[in-house]
C-alpha cells in the first residue's frame, strides 16, 4: 500500500473518515492524498457580493482548502502527498481523483451531507460500485 | 482505532483469496487477527430444494476442509484466528458472524461466485457494505480475473 485516497467532504463526518485513513496511512507508511470535491452550495457564498474581481470557482476552491486546512491541521506533514480539489460530483470526482494520483486504496465515509435515511449513502454506494480499485467505507452513522 | 480482529468472508472465488491476501498482508502490518467465514448458503430458493442433513453435513465438511487449507497457507504470514463454516445464507451470515467476532473490519471482494460478471459489484458485497455494523473494505477483482 503506497497511496491512500481519502474523500473528505464538508460534512462533520469528514473528520471520522480522516481519522481512519490517518490511522492506516501511519500503520501501512502510505501517504494520504486529500481530495473534495466541490459542488455549487445552495447557498451562495457572501464573499461573491462584496469581492466583485473574484469568480465563484477560485471563491469555492479557497474556502474548500481552507476548510480542509482546518481538518489537516493536526495532521503530521510527511503523511499527506497531496491536497487536491475539483469540481465534481464527488462519487465522479473520487473515482477520477484516485486513477489520476494513482492510489491503491480509496477511504471513504458511508455517510456524508445527502442520502438521509439511507443505510448507504449515494455517494458511498456509487464509489463501492463504480472504483477500479479497492475500497474502505468508513462507518459514518447519521 | 485501528481494526484488531479483520473478517474475510470466502466464497472460495480467485477473488476471495485475493481479499484475504490483502487482509493478511494488512493484517500482519496491525498486528491484528484475520478470521475466516464461509457460507453454506441457503436452499435454492429457485429449485425450491431443501438440502438434507447428510448433504449439508458433506458440503459442511468438505468447505471446512478447503477454507483450512486457505488459512494454512497464510498462517507465517499473519495471525489466523477463526476459521468458519456457517450454514444459511452468505448476507445473513457473514455480518451475524461479524458481530459475533467483534469484528472491526470486513474485508471482502466485489465479485463472488453468483451473479453476472459483467455485475460490477457482487450482490453479497453489496448487501454486506451496506448493512455492515464495521468498516468495510471492498478488494476489487484484478483485470486478468475478469479477462478468465
Amino acid at each position: 500500500m503506497k497511496r491512500i485516497l481519502v474523500g473528505l467532504d464538508s460534512s462533520p463526518r469528514a473528520a471520522t473518515v480522516l481519522a481512519a485513513a490517518l490511522q492506516l496511512s501511519t500503520a501501512t507508511g502510505a501517504k494520504l492524498v486529500v481530495y473534495r470535491a466541490i459542488g455549487v452550495p445552495p447557498d451562495v457564498p457572501k464573499e461573491l457580493l462584496t469581492i466583485t474581481d473574484a469568480t465563484l470557482e477560485s471563491v469555492l476552491e479557497q474556502r474548500a482548502r481552507e476548510d480542509l486546512a482546518r481538518l489537516l491541521a493536526n495532521v503530521p506533514p510527511e503523511r499527506i502527498a497531496r491536497i487536491a480539489t475539483a469540481f465534481a460530483t464527488p462519487w465522479d470526482g473520487i473515482c477520477r481523483a484516485a486513477t489520476e494520483y494513482d492510489a491503491d486504496l480509496i477511504v471513504i465515509g458511508s455517510h456524508g451531507y445527502g442520502g438521509l435515511d439511507r443505510l448507504l449513502g449515494t455517494n458511498a454506494a456509487k464509489v463501492v460500485n463504480r472504483a477500479d480499485r479497492n475500497v474502505l467505507v468508513v462507518r459514518t452513522p447519521l | 482505532m485501528l481494526p484488531r480482529t479483520i473478517l474475510v468472508p470466502i466464497d472460495f472465488s480467485t477473488n476471495a483469496e485475493r481479499a484475504l491476501d490483502y487482509a493478511c498482508e494488512l493484517a500482519a502490518k496491525l498486528a491484528a487477527t484475520v478470521h475466516l467465514v464461509h457460507a453454506l448458503g441457503a436452499a435454492l430458493p429457485e429449485l425450491n430444494v431443501a438440502l438434507s442433513e447428510q448433504m449439508l453435513r458433506s458440503l459442511s465438511d468438505g468447505s471446512k476442509l478447503a477454507l483450512d487449507q486457505l488459512a494454512t497457507e497464510r498462517r507465517a504470514r499473519a495471525t489466523i484466528g477463526e476459521v468458519l463454516v456457517t450454514p444459511g445464507d452468505a448476507r445473513d451470515a457473514i455480518l451475524s458472524t461479524a458481530r459475533d467476532l467483534g469484528a472491526e473490519l470486513i474485508v471482502m471482494g466485489t465479485h463472488g461466485r453468483r451473479g453476472l460478471r459483467r455485475m460490477v459489484l457482487g450482490s453479497v458485497a453489496e448487501h454486506v457494505v451496506r448493512r455492515s455494523p464495521c468498516p468495510v473494505l471492498t478488494v476489487r477483482e484484478s483485470a486478468e480475473d475478469e479477462a478468465s
